[in-house]
């Protein structure tokens, strides 16, 4: 039902259809909290599978970069862009927080090289991304690796820039 | 007789990796949801939502063949959207401020970041849910009111912080 109208602009009522649906209580009461727990201890289960796929994406940004290095264009860099988000994505939910931090990392530093009077990208800067997760990963480093792999983000962010918003 | 419970609540997961459709549908079948329907792309999903009456969406942003934003964008806006009100939520890596703005500003109604905890998603889904927000239709913008407004008064202490 629209609740105000002018100037081309509709306003709608709430819809509370999904509520009515689960029988127009509160979620807690048709969602107990061992549903819950349950539901986190599939994503905890999970971590195995989303290690061997940062295993996988990892072998997958060796080869983007590989070939960025063979003939560097916006395109190579694309697929680092891509490769590195995957890295990034699978091994937070696996739990390798620093792995994900560096891998995002990778992957800003990428981005922010295309945007307008952005400096050049520095093929070491690369490098050293790529080595370090596959060594991160070799290392099966779970967490952000304690002070040592807080340090290790410091330093890279005065170098690459920020990795949070 | 009303049937109390998330069994009919109807589900569509858009994500183009295997391994986190598969956790994303796990998760949901754990919390009670039994209708859920998964899909690797955005056009599967613009093919479902022509067909079927979904609750509300699940969608990741990077995918091949179109992005979530282009999906949320199609849903709310394409005249052949079959429900451009349907609640969204955007599940994904990207965690910079601007795709949040984003993704607000094409009519996502929730946002997460990947990794998630089931209690993340269940804070979501229960926004959706109890609170859902106005819709709003205009010339440069359709999705729920980016206003989030208070949908409960406040009581004694916390009304008197936040006069103070």
């Amino acid at each position: 039902m629209i609740l105000q109208q002018e100037d081309n602009v509709k306003i709608f009522e709430p819809d509370h259809g999904l509520h009515v649906k689960i029988g127009g209580t509160s979620l807690d009461q048709v969602l107990p909290p061992e549903a819950v727990e349950a539901a986190q201890a599939v994503i905890q289960e999970s971590a195995d599978q989303f290690l061997a796929e940062s295993f996988t994406e990892m072998d997958k940004l060796e080869a983007a970069f590989g070939n960025w290095r063979k003939a560097a264009g916006a395109d190579g860099l694309t697929a680092i862009v891509r490769t590195a988000f995957a890295v990034k994505t699978a091994a937070g939910v696996g739990g390798y927080d620093l792995v994900a931090a560096l891998a995002k990392s990778l992957h800003l530093y990428c981005e922010r090289s295309l945007e307008v009077g952005a400096p050049p990208l520095k093929a070491s800067i690369l490098e050293w991304h790529v080595s370090s997760l596959r060594t991160l990963l070799t290392a099966r480093i779970k967490g952000m690796g304690g002070a040592a792999g807080e340090a290790v983000m410091a330093e890279v962010e005065k170098l690459c820039g920020p990795t949070t918003a | 007789m009303v049937d109390s419970s998330l069994k009919n609540v109807s589900i569509l997961v858009v994500d183009d990796t295997t391994l986190m459709q598969q956790l994303i549908h796990d998760v949901l079948k754990r919390l009670g949801f039994q209708k859920v329907v998964v899909v690797n792309s955005g056009r599967k999903a613009i093919e479902l939502v022509a067909q079927h009456s979904f609750d509300f969406i699940i969608t990741d942003w990077r995918m091949d063949d179109m992005t979530g934003i282009d999906l949320i964008r199609y849903v709310r806006t394409a005249p052949q959207s079959r429900n451009p009100h349907i609640p969204i939520i955007m599940l994904t890596g990207n965690s910079e401020v601007r795709d949040v703005i984003e993704a607000r500003d094409v009519g996502v109604n929730e946002y997460m970041i990947k990794p998630f905890s089931a209690e993340q998603l269940v804070k979501r889904i229960r926004s959706v849910i109890e609170h859902p927000r106005r819709f709003v239709e205009a010339a440069n913008y359709n999705g729920p009111d980016r206003r989030r407004v208070l949908q409960f008064p406040l009581k004694g202490a916390e009304r008197r912080k936040r006069r103070a």
